[in-house]
């Protein structure tokens, strides 16, 4: 009997799940023999550290072979860096094969189980590592994107739409980008009016990456910034004071959400993925309104 | 495996290590090197961060991880679900770090090294003799970044942020509390247990005077001679006959104070407040016939606060001997606890008031020795806590000194010179650790003779010399050999272990 498009497109699906899962697997095993093999290189260098401040003097010796060691351990330590972004971009895969497959059956979840699902993704992000000295890039933690990106089809973004008859910056996902214009659609599924058309002003792309505190602490929004911050438990951004940065890729910001009469909630965390940059223009408006007052 | 050592350990060069602009994590506490640039202008430091390894195999995620997996292939069921996908995608993510920050602390450091190589292949500078001095220097530890310890080190600093205002608040409320005795201290505890001692004479009752004693027995004699039989009236009638309208006077007035006053002071206190006040008047008198008399207003004005107190006092006494309430010539009655005043038979029966007094009396002085006994023992622990802090102090500058000592730079010297040196080195360590021991022995004993030792704490502001702590250590229990080695070998751990904490 022959298969179908979709049963072919299927199976093949989760042919290269098994593919990719195989060689995580394998790489997990691999991961004790090369570590153990590296350890012996630190233990050489912590060794004649050791030594060398012992002696309160660093001589030619111990400096030749200091340098020996760290040579090597450079040149381990690339290695196992290279095991551990493979086996990372290996689950990144599996997950984008498995969104694909439940990207449908996401929406039609009750609204609290969909809700859990987006806090979900938010920490399955990747991380973003450098490679060699570089600096996070654009959409990694707080970094802004350059003003010529436009998020692709898919992504999610934080959107500035009228709906109910006011203003709000709902969690959406770009449609397409046309002729200056992002057209999103509104990811909450009981919204009637879902399909906006909006000018790129209006559209702010979230961050694709998390960002590490301690390999990159400069993609984090400072103490004490205005930002817009997904009130937990809603698909809405509002604005919000950053109270404390993440400590960890896995936390999220410590943020205060501003009322409507400028006062403050209660603490609340909000994962990196949903806290962008609170638009300019809008901190001018704000601030010349409460001069008015 | 060498234990880890959570140190670093700076090498002092003369070339700039390459800066990256990953930073370290917050914990660690790295001299800023523009700093290190101000103190020693030719000298620069590369740091060498003692490099931790991975320990996989004793990780417990990896461990569930790996039979995870091992089970799942025995099956040939090359599945992972969600939630264990994120476990292993976190896991890899915790090993990453840490990869990343230990591929930059050796860049870092092999850029340094390779930076020393080539400055002492260029030959050696003529401003820095010793180029490659190296000073131990225990300044950070080594990065966080598994993930338990990342926990843990959120938890810290979190706690440190949540120190609000009412932890401020309650700390400087409970810091006085908590603080550790001094002098001045000491100093208030001996006046309060002397102030015991000298308080003898408020118990003594004076004599009765000669309105008592007159008035009393025409009285008496006049009942005996009305109603002979009947002997307890005359008690009755004895308190109950009218007295002087100045001595009613009196009365009230101590009465009156008494209510409005709400001190607990004594009574004798509240007495004499009560007569000053009642004499206030007839001493003004007085002032003004004085005034009058000799009409020499300087004098008055020179009179002291002390002198007119001493009028007053005198002024009262002679109100109460005109009055007849005291006895002229009469001698004070002290009291003693063990012994009560002997009084005869008759006394007995014809002064109840006075026995009423003296009961009230021997029970405070009672009071009185209970509360002189536990400010003695207060002030012997504190002279015990303050002789214990000097001590420590002491050590302290030991243990300065002989650390000051180990970090001194090392000369070029010669074969002899060297071996000259070493000696002369191990003998001053000797001596310095010998009184460190001596210290260390002396902390560790508690007892101390407070009457013998009272003198000395107040006598001398400065610290206690060596003469007076031997006194005080010969008044200690002496230590056996094996407590003294116990001693060692808990500071050495404690040292140790507050050194790795560093």
């Amino acid at each position: 009997m022959a298969l179908t498009k979709s049963q072919i497109s299927a199976a093949k699906e989760y042919s290269d799940e098994q593919t990719l899962l195989i060689e995580l697997f394998k790489i997990l095993y691999n991961v004790p023999t090369m570590v153990t093999c590296n350890e012996a290189v630190i233990d050489n260098i912590n060794n004649t550290q050791e030594l060398v401040i012992q002696k309160g003097m660093i001589d030619p010796e111990s400096q030749k072979s200091l340098i020996g060691f760290y040579e090597v351990a450079e040149k381990e330590v690339k290695e196992e860096e290279e095991v551990f972004r493979k086996a990372l971009a290996i689950i990144n895969e599996v997950r984008n094969l498995r969104h694909q497959k439940i990207k449908s059956l996401l929406q039609s979840q009750r609204s609290s189980t969909f809700l859990k699902l987006l806090q979900v993704t938010a920490v399955r992000m990747p991380v973003w590592y450098p490679k060699n000295d570089e600096r996070p890039p654009p959409l990694c933690g707080a970094i802004e994107p350059l003003p010529s990106y436009t998020a692709k089809s898919g992504d999610l973004v934080a959107a500035l739409v009228k709906q109910s008859g006011e203003e709000r910056w709902i969690v959406a996902e770009a449609v397409e980008f046309k002729n200056g214009k992002y057209e999103v659609e509104d990811i909450d599924v009981k919204e009637t009016n879902r399909n906006f058309t909006l000018e790129k002003k209006n559209v702010k792309p979230l961050p694709l990456m998390r960002a590490d505190p301690i390999i990159s602490p400069d993609a984090f929004f400072p103490c004490n910034t205005f930002v817009l911050a997904m009130y937990p438990q809603t698909t809405c951004f509002f604005k919000a004071l950053v109270k404390a940065s993440p400590k960890t890729s896995y936390d999220g910001y410590e943020v205060l959400f501003e009322d409507d009469f400028n006062q403050y909630t209660i603490m609340m965390i909000v994962s990196q993925r949903f806290v962008v940059s609170f638009p300019s223009s809008e901190i001018i408006h704000k601030d010349d309104l409460k001069i008015e007052y | 495996m060498a234990p880890k050592r959570k140190t670093r350990s700076k090498i002092m060069t003369k070339k700039r290590v390459p800066k990256s602009h990953i930073s370290q994590p917050s914990d660690i506490e790295t001299p800023s090197p523009s700093t290190i640039r101000q103190n020693n202008p030719a000298i620069e430091e590369i740091t060498l961060t003692r490099l931790k390894s991975l320990n996989i195999k004793k990780n417990p995620t990896y461990i569930s991880l790996k039979n995870l997996v091992k089970s799942r292939e025995d099956n040939s069921q090359y599945m992972l679900t969600d939630d264990e996908l994120d476990q292993t995608q976190w896991f890899l993510e915790s090993m990453l770090s840490s990869i990343m920050f230990r591929k930059i602390s050796i860049q870092n450091e092999l850029a340094s090294l390779k930076s020393i190589q080539s400055t002492s292949s260029q030959g050696p500078s003529t401003n820095n003799p010793c180029p490659s001095a190296i000073r131990p220097k225990p300044v950070a530890k080594i990065p966080l970044l598994n993930e338990y310890i990342q926990n843990k080190s959120i938890k810290k600093s979190r706690k440190t942020k949540e120190k609000s205002e009412p932890e401020n608040k309650f700390w400087s409320t409970v810091k006085p509390y908590l603080a550790h005795v001094d002098k001045k201290n000491l100093l208030w505890l001996e006046k309060m247990v002397l102030s015991y001692e000298l308080s003898d004479d408020i118990f003594k009752v004076p004599a009765l005077g000669e309105h008592y004693s007159k008035n009393w027995t025409q009285k008496d004699l006049k009942n005996q001679k009305n109603q002979p039989s009947c002997s307890q009236t005359v008690t009755k009638n004895k308190l109950s006959t009218p007295v002087m309208p100045n001595v009613v006077e009196l009365v009230n007035k101590i009465n009156l104070i008494a209510q409005n006053n709400d001190d607990f002071r004594p009574i004798y206190q509240r007495v004499t407040s009560a007569l000053l006040e009642h004499s206030s008047l007839t001493f003004k008198d007085f002032e003004e016939k004085l005034v009058d008399g000799k009409n020499n207003e300087d004098e008055l004005d020179q009179m002291s606060n002390s002198c007119k107190k001493f009028n007053e006092e005198q002024n009262v006494e002679k109100q109460f001997q005109e009055l007849g309430l005291k006895d002229c010539h009469s001698k004070l009655v002290p009291p003693t606890i063990k012994s009560p005043p002997s009084y005869t038979k008759s006394d007995e029966d014809d002064d109840e008031i006075l026995d009423e007094i003296n009961k009230c009396n021997i029970a405070l002085a009672e009071l009185q020795n209970i509360n002189k006994n536990h400010l003695t023992s207060l002030l012997n622990r504190c002279r015990e806590d303050y002789f214990q802090q000097k001590t420590y102090k002491k050590m302290k500058k030991v243990e300065n000194e002989i650390l000051n000592y180990k970090r001194q730079p090392n000369k070029l010297l010669s074969n002899d010179e060297k071996i000259a040196q070493y000696s002369k080195e191990n003998y001053e360590m000797k001596l310095l650790t010998d009184k460190r021991n001596k210290y260390l022995t002396q902390l560790h004993l508690k007892k101390v003779d407070p009457d013998k030792y009272l003198s000395n704490f107040f006598s001398d502001e400065s610290e206690l010399s060596d003469e007076e702590t031997n006194q005080f250590q010969e008044h200690f229990e002496v230590p056996t050999f094996k407590n003294v080695m116990d001693i060692h070998h808990t500071l050495e751990t404690d040292e140790e272990s507050e050194y790795k904490t560093e």
